[in-house]
């Protein structure tokens, strides 16, 4: 008999923890250690932040789900990972701590971890919703706060005021810049249909070299007979919508009525704001590790960025030296055969964004997403490869490198059955790999994007699917992750 | 409007903002939009050795 233990119940963590408890014969035990009682289906929190969804209709308890799936499932935060064991305990555990509960020793024969990011806000003086100057729409709770900031406003602009909106990323080295996105263009569509467009200033700040960059080093479109950035089509959206926009900003600080960003050419500025949308950086949760002696050995089951190690190339090399092949394929950890990440929780070799810094010595540079479709991916496809060596292999059989796997993404640009509409996009590879297609770094035939009202339709679709499939119901794994 | 930098951006014909929620035109795209992306969802999930 085996356990399997999944840390974090995101995308990744509980797409892991269904896949292995369907292949798993009930001689084995799937756990899934989350601190937060319920599933949330991240894509659709921009709604929340709009007002068009409340956080239930996001979110979906995880108790029930797993208690009918037959998944063990502890509410509580993991904090140390023993691989060893240690002398009273020889076998590998995790220490796991409830809220205000006392902490518990979980042993495990493998270890998924899946425990997503830490929403650094702290890297930003007043950036969030907790004691700082702007919103965010990372959480349900969050969205839901940014819903009612965002109606207080439309009241005061019914009032005839006029109010300046600020939407982005709070740090040079932000990732999920494709979420700010559609929350701005979410925004500006819904005070357009709350007829208060014409009193409100948007403005879109991001650390994004180029617009449309997301921090996937943007993407090159076949469209009316030419090879387009995707800059560009980005650019003529927020033009269409009346939406300006900063580019190559770090943002050092929020005040209660202004960000103080600088530039990339080393310039410090400021941009004033009554209302402030603005995501923070990501860092891994901070999980430590310890060897069978207590002597802590986080530094070789992590890096500095608290992302755990896996099979990538993470020698620091030049940009023009990166490749395809440093991503990672089986998401094992070096040190430990039976030790695997998944979704955020992994330590990317580096960015897949060219990196820039300011004369200041500033990052400013967008990390790589690893959020939605990759992520889940990457899950099944690392618990293939658990289930198969508790069967027997003695190595991951199952492989879903970043540079190897597309990604389809929808993007929501405006949220109504009739008018509203979304942008489509499929990439292929996600990781460009310039030696495969040496020009623009992804099959062009397979890399595609299109704004419309189909788009939206297919968001609304993805929703349900997603949300139907995270509730284990009858044929749920006949939907793609 | 915004600033000058707008005049430099490319923007849509009215032909292409009408396409955009043209019910008959979007089912279409709806079709092609879902083939095009089970293609991408195909090709990622083919299963791979570590090798």
């Amino acid at each position: 008999m085996s356990r399997v233990v999944v840390l974090g119940a995101g995308i990744a963590g509980h797409t892991a923890a269904a896949f292995a408890r369907k292949w798993l014969g009930s001689e084995h035990t799937v756990t899934v250690v989350s601190p937060r009682p319920d599933y949330n289906w991240v894509p659709s929190n921009i709604w929340v932040g709009v007002g068009l969804m409340k956080p239930a209709q996001v979110t979906i308890p995880l108790a029930p789900v797993y208690e009918r799936a037959g998944i063990e499932f502890v509410q509580a935060a993991a904090r140390e990972i023993h691989p060893d064991g240690d002398r009273d305990h020889p076998t590998p555990y995790v220490v796991v701590e409830p809220d205000g509960g006392a902490t518990a020793k979980l042993s495990y024969d493998f270890l998924l971890n899946a425990t997503g990011p830490e929403l650094r806000f702290d890297k930003t003086e007043g950036l969030g919703p907790n004691g700082g100057h702007s919103l965010s729409v990372c959480l349900p709770s969050h969205a839901a706060a940014a819903a009612s900031a965002l109606a207080e406003e439309v009241e005061r602009m019914r009032r005839g005021e006029r109010r300046r909106f600020l939407v982005g990323v709070g740090h040079g080295t932000c990732t999920c810049e494709g979420a700010a996105f559609e929350y701005i263009v979410n925004l500006e569509f819904e005070l357009r249909a709350r007829g208060v467009r014409d009193r409100a200033e948007i403005t879109w700040i991001t650390n994004e070299y180029e617009l449309g960059d997301f921090g996937m080093g943007g993407m090159y479109l076949k469209r009316a007979g030419y090879i387009t950035p995707s800059s560009i089509f980005n650019a003529s959206l927020f033009a269409e919508r009346g939406i300006d926009w900063i580019t190559r900003a770090h943002v050092q600080k929020v005040e209660p009525d202004h960000v103080l960003y600088e530039t990339l050419d080393g310039t410090q500025r400021e941009q004033g704001f009554d209302f402030a949308m603005l995501l923070p950086p990501f860092s891994g949760v901070g999980l430590s590790a310890f060897d069978r002696e207590g002597v802590e050995i986080t530094e070789r089951l992590f890096l500095a960025n608290q992302f755990m190690r896996v099979d990538a190339d993470y020698t620091a090399k030049p940009y023009e030296d990166w490749k395809a092949s440093d991503w990672p394929r089986t998401y094992q950890s070096p040190e430990y055969d039976n030790i695997f990440a998944a979704g955020i929780a992994f330590a990317p070799p580096h960015a897949i964004s060219r990196p820039h810094t300011s004369p200041n010595g500033t990052l400013i540079a967008p990390a790589p997403p690893r959020t939605g479709m990759p992520s889940a991916t990457i899950a099944k496809a690392v618990a293939r490869s658990i289930v198969d060596m508790i069967g027997g292999a003695t190595e991951p059989t199952h492989t879903a490198s970043m540079a190897e796997l597309g990604a389809a993404c929808v993007a929501s640009a405006g949220a109504n059955p009739f008018t509203g509409t979304a942008a489509s996009m499929t990439v292929f590879p996600i990781v460009p790999d310039f030696e495969r297609y040496p020009t623009y770094g992804r099959d062009q035939d397979r890399t595609f994007g299109e704004i419309g009202l189909a788009g939206h339709w297919i968001k609304i679709l993805l929703h349900h699917l997603f949300l139907y499939k995270a509730r284990l119901r009858p044929g749920w794994r006949m939907i793609p992750e | 409007m915004v600033d000058e930098k707008t005049l430099y951006v490319t923007k849509p014909t009215r032909s292409t903002l009408f396409l955009r929620t043209f019910l008959p035109f979007q089912v279409w795209r709806f079709v092609v939009i879902n083939l095009k992306m089970v293609g991408i969802i195909r090709r990622s999930h083919r299963v791979r050795g570590p090798g």
